[in-house]
């Protein structure tokens, strides 16, 4: 695959030239698919346009090395996901020194009332399970977790993921046997599935 | 994981029964296969937690935001001239000899240093270019590989030459 003339690989290039109107063009392009991708990780509307605007400033400042070995949407896919990852990975400790200045009761009521006055348990069913999922992607490396995602979440095929990475089927196989294979591993250290109890 | 089954990992979890027989006579056979692709199966199904369902639209002035973000981050003219003769520097000079320079600057600069305070606290305490020298010394011999004689000598004499500036008293 010739990532270089798709237009996607036409924008990148004159942003490398120092074109700053394409790169505004390359921000119309995916921004949509840039915001789903954070919304269905962090799930905090309010939060969604601040890590869309750093995942596009990374971008932006690493496209210089961007080598058209495989296309834009995948290096953007991964560098987004990172993003989101270094989100939940603040808020975390966030929260844990915000606790720490409460007392156990205070806690308590803090975590009972943060996500809606009246808790609805499948909607808990669902949080608990992606919470879960995205502690076993943790396992994983940024590659792992990107083809995982392109092909469980986004819904492509192995033949497609070939074509938008550069590799070739047998090697996306691999890896994603592999990281499946760490998934499980991890899985089985966090105890058992909520899905056995969910379902 | 058997190989049969994980040649058709990918078409066992998306249920396509483009797996073959093969596999699928496997599975009735091989209980450890079986378990092993029924955890990855259940893991799969955990994946549309992740999709996003209720699509927010970017606000129409998110694009110019982006735009006012990257202009703010970027670096200055002077920043970036720094920043590319910093990249030149770094691939020409980053060999061992550098760091073993680097290292014998730094010590120099200790050595200075602590000549100079001792000067100032009262007057000249003992620390001899002698004893400073014996210190270079040592830490030449720590160094595993051997610098080259020249660089070496050239050292010693900007040393010295330093030496000279410091410590009135020291004489070569
Ligand atoms: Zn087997």
């Amino acid at each position: 695959m010739d990532y270089e003339n798709t237009q996607d690989g036409a924008l990148v290039r004159r942003v490398q030239a120092g074109d700053q109107a394409a790169f505004s063009d390359l921000v119309e392009r995916h921004k949509s698919k840039v915001f789903s991708i954070i919304h269905g990780i962090v799930r905090q509307r309010n939060d969604v346009e601040d890590i869309a605007q750093q995942v596009f400033a990374k971008v932006y400042f690493s496209l210089k090395n961007f080598d058209f070995r495989s296309s834009l949407i995948t290096w953007i896919y991964k560098i987004t996901v990172n993003e989101c990852y270094d989100y939940l990975r603040k808020r975390k400790v966030r929260k844990l020194v915000y606790e720490s200045d409460l007392s156990e009761d205070e806690v308590r009521r803090v975590e009972n009332t943060e996500p809606s006055p009246e808790r609805n348990p499948l909607i808990d069913a669902v949080l608990a399970k992606r919470d879960y999922l995205l502690k076993l992607l943790s396992r994983v490396s940024e590659e792992e977790r990107m083809l995982l995602m392109m092909k469980e979440v986004e819904g492509h095929s192995v033949e497609e993921l070939a074509e938008m990475t550069g590799m070739n089927e047998n090697t996306i196989k691999v890896k994603l046997f592999r990281a499946r294979q760490k998934l499980v591993k991890a899985s089985q250290r966090l105890d058992r599935l909520p899905t056995a109890a969910a379902n | 994981m058997h190989a049969v089954i994980e040649e058709n990992l990918e078409e066992l979890l998306d249920n396509t029964n483009a797996s073959g027989r093969a596999a699928l006579d496997h599975l009735v056979s091989c209980k450890e296969c079986a378990m092993e692709l029924e955890r990855m199966k259940q893991i799969a199904h955990l994946f549309p937690t992740l999709r996003s369902e209720h699509a927010i639209e970017p606000a129409a002035s998110f694009t110019a935001r982006v735009m006012t973000l990257i202009e703010h981050r970027r670096p200055s003219f002077w920043e970036s001239i720094f920043e590319a003769t910093l990249e030149t520097t770094l691939e020409t000079t980053m060999t061992p000899a550098f760091f073993r320079r680097v290292a014998f600057a730094s010590l120099l600069v200790l050595a200075t240093l602590g000549g100079y305070m001792a000067v100032t606290d009262s007057e000249f305490r003992g620390v001899t270019p002698e004893l400073i020298l014996a210190a270079e010394r040592n830490s030449a011999a720590d160094r595993n590989a051997p610098d080259s004689e020249d660089a070496r000598n050239q050292d010693r004499a900007l040393f010295m030459t330093e030496l000279r500036n410091y410590l009135p008293d020291a004489t070569e």
